[in-house]
């Protein structure tokens, strides 16, 4: 489980979360919706313990992040948002560098290296150096490299963010495959037919903020809305924009 | 050594060495600096082989002073008569010099001759010493003719004869010629792996891979420690690469044509890689701190090329102080190291525990760096811009 307690984060003055409390239980996708700025990069900085909170604590599978932060991150697959890979190493390379730093087996991260190339079909770029590869060959590397250690909680800012229908395809697969092994996915995302298919809660976030949070449905219907995108608009105050 | 250090070291390594543009550059350097220091040798070599270049002195009444111009011929120096205003044609630059007899005695005092030159042609200067010097030789033999022949003894003429001795060994003259080795050794220990620091640090920022690398469970110290040993280990492989390079280049130019003995064996030179390998050590660690706090990769290069002037520095500080050994001078990072290659080369013996001085005084600083480093590459200011 990922406990957030009452977390908050100033930026100088500026408030990016304000006293946030969620909990992610085992086996679900959940997405994270909202805005650009809304904080969604933020609060996952927070869980991964990049950035330490202003206010409030963050637990991973029970352990402090603040105090152990080297401890948490052996739970935690990430992805952050527009990652760069090693550009003279190949793909593969890549994937096991970030494996063996997160003290795999030798034997064990072959057989999960092979299997994620399979399952993401990049047996064609697997043996190429990094330079060069497109948007969704890079994309699919850095998933690969974020989840080859088979991370209890997997995070992910913005994965199909510009990929092509097949890669999306791909990573869904991916993710379901995560979810079905009784892993936690937390994405966050602005595609809402996204997040409507794919995730089994969501946590709509607003001005650092959590303005929901429940199923899609739970969500719509709060909002009094027929659609998750009205209901998201509605929710993160930008309706009058719209008018 | 963690195991995680390892697995830096090993990715970056392979990453370095597949950069074949920088690393090609890099093993480019010492070729370049042996080579240069070799020209450069040969040069004053060749300079200094060449024969007397023939001086031809034009001269403005040459029937005037018969004596003076026999003697001078006999000096192999060509004397031959020019017409019209002397001073003129050198002034207007048809003449680099020029030797006037003028036409009328002086009531007393010596007979006076005229060398006009423009001090500003550098090129007269170069005949001017013979010259003179012939001149001068030709006052005291015809004084000593006129002496013997009123039956005195020449010797009232020179009551204090200066004679000169050079007590400095071969292989000390030797060491002259050596004195800017000691610099451009330094500055290979201090630049070598500039480029691959600044591309494991400032590089792993820019490219955005960064923020995914610290979020494996790795301390930053041991990610700190796998990069530097891989900045050491190429700066030391070119280190290496200079020495033998050097070794070689010494071996084979014609010290003896220059009246001087090198003699820089392989006991030597390993003991010169000793003292080069703490200033390596401490240079990768400023160049990683300095990488980790630069803004870009550009900033991070601009930045460490500061670290190419710190052996000119020592340098400078040496040459306007040639007698400052101190034993404390050792303790002193690039200045004892900068002292003690000169020493090595110049064939003095050293102390064991100036060696192990040079080592003390950097590993501490080394240190320093590393954890500065890592502490800065762990502050979410500079992950995230």
């Amino acid at each position: 489980m990922i406990e957030i307690v009452e977390v908050s984060k100033n930026f100088g003055n500026v408030s990016a979360l304000d006293n946030v409390s969620l909990n992610f239980g085992e086996g679900q996708i959940i997405g994270l919706l909202g805005v650009n700025g809304a904080g969604k990069s933020t609060l996952m900085r927070l869980i991964y313990g990049l950035l330490a909170p202003s206010s409030g604590h963050i637990r991973v599978a029970g352990v402090d992040v603040q105090r152990d932060p080297i401890a948490a991150r052996g739970y935690l697959g990430v992805l952050p948002d527009n990652t760069g890979l090693y550009k003279r190493l190949t793909a593969r390379e890549n994937i096991l560098y970030f494996g063996r730093l997160q003290g795999m087996s030798e034997a064990a991260l072959q057989r999960e290296t092979d299997h994620l190339l399979a399952l993401l079909g990049m047996e064609s770029i697997a043996h190429r150096v990094a330079e060069g590869f497109s948007l969704g060959e890079r994309m699919k590397t850095a998933l690969a490299r974020a989840i080859v250690h088979q991370p209890q909680y997997v995070l992910l800012d913005e994965p199909t963010n510009g990929l092509d229908v097949m890669t999306t395809r791909a990573v869904r697969r991916l993710l379901q495959a995560q979810k079905a092994a009784g892993k936690t996915v937390l994405l966050s995302s602005h595609l809402m037919y996204e997040v409507e298919n794919l995730c089994d809660q969501i946590v709509v976030i607003a001005g650092g903020r959590v303005m929901a949070q429940g199923t899609p449905q739970a969500v719509t219907q709060q909002a009094g809305c027929q659609q998750l995108e009205d209901a998201f608009i509605k929710l993160s105050g930008l309706e009058e924009t719209e008018a | 050594m963690s195991r995680q250090t390892l697995i830096v070291l090993r990715k970056e390594l392979r990453d370095a060495l597949r950069d074949k543009r920088s690393l090609r550059l890099v093993l480019l350097t010492p070729v370049f600096m042996v080579g240069f220091f070799a020209l450069t040798i040969g040069f004053t070599i060749h300079m200094s082989s060449q024969e007397q270049p023939e001086i031809e002195l034009p001269v403005s009444g040459m029937e005037r002073a018969p004596g003076l111009m026999q003697w001078l011929a006999e000096q192999q120096i060509h004397v031959r008569e020019i017409e019209g205003d002397a001073y003129a044609q050198v002034s207007a630059g048809e003449l680099s010099y020029a030797l006037v007899v003028p036409d009328s005695e002086p009531v007393t005092g010596p007979y006076q001759v005229w060398l006009i030159y423009d001090a500003a042609n550098q090129v007269v200067h170069r005949d001017l010493w013979p010259l003179r010097q012939s001149i001068q030789q030709y006052n005291s033999r015809e004084a000593s003719v006129q002496v013997l022949a009123r039956g005195l003894s020449a010797q009232l003429l020179n009551p204090v004869l200066l004679r000169e001795a050079n007590v400095a060994s071969e292989q000390q003259m030797g060491g002259m010629i050596l004195s800017g080795l000691p610099m451009l050794l330094l500055m290979c220990a201090m630049v070598s792996s500039m480029g691959f620091a600044a591309d494991m640090t400032a590089g792993e920022r820019e490219r955005r891979s960064l923020e995914a690398l610290l979020i494996n469970p790795v301390s930053a110290i041991n990610m700190m420690l796998g990069k530097w040993l891989t900045a050491l280990t190429l700066t030391l492989v070119v280190v290496l690469l200079s020495l033998a390079l050097l070794g070689l280049a010494l071996y084979l130019l014609p010290f003896d044509r220059l009246g001087v003995r090198v003699s820089v064996d392989l006991l030597a030179l390993s003991v010169i890689f000793m003292v080069l390998v703490p200033i390596s050590a401490l240079a990768v660690g400023l160049q990683l701190l300095m990488g980790v706090v630069s803004r870009s990769f550009k900033d991070a290069q601009t930045f460490m090329s500061l670290l190419m002037l710190l052996p000119m520095v020592s340098f400078f500080i040496m040459l306007m102080n040639p007698d400052m050994e101190r034993v404390w001078h050792v303790w002193l990072p690039l200045l004892g190291q900068q002292m003690l290659v000169k020493d090595i080369l110049l064939g003095e013996t050293l102390a064991a525990m100036a060696v192990v001085a040079c080592w003390l005084s950097a590993v501490p600083l080394t240190l320093l760096t590393l954890w500065l480093a890592a502490r800065q590459l762990q502050r979410a200011k500079i992950i995230y811009g």
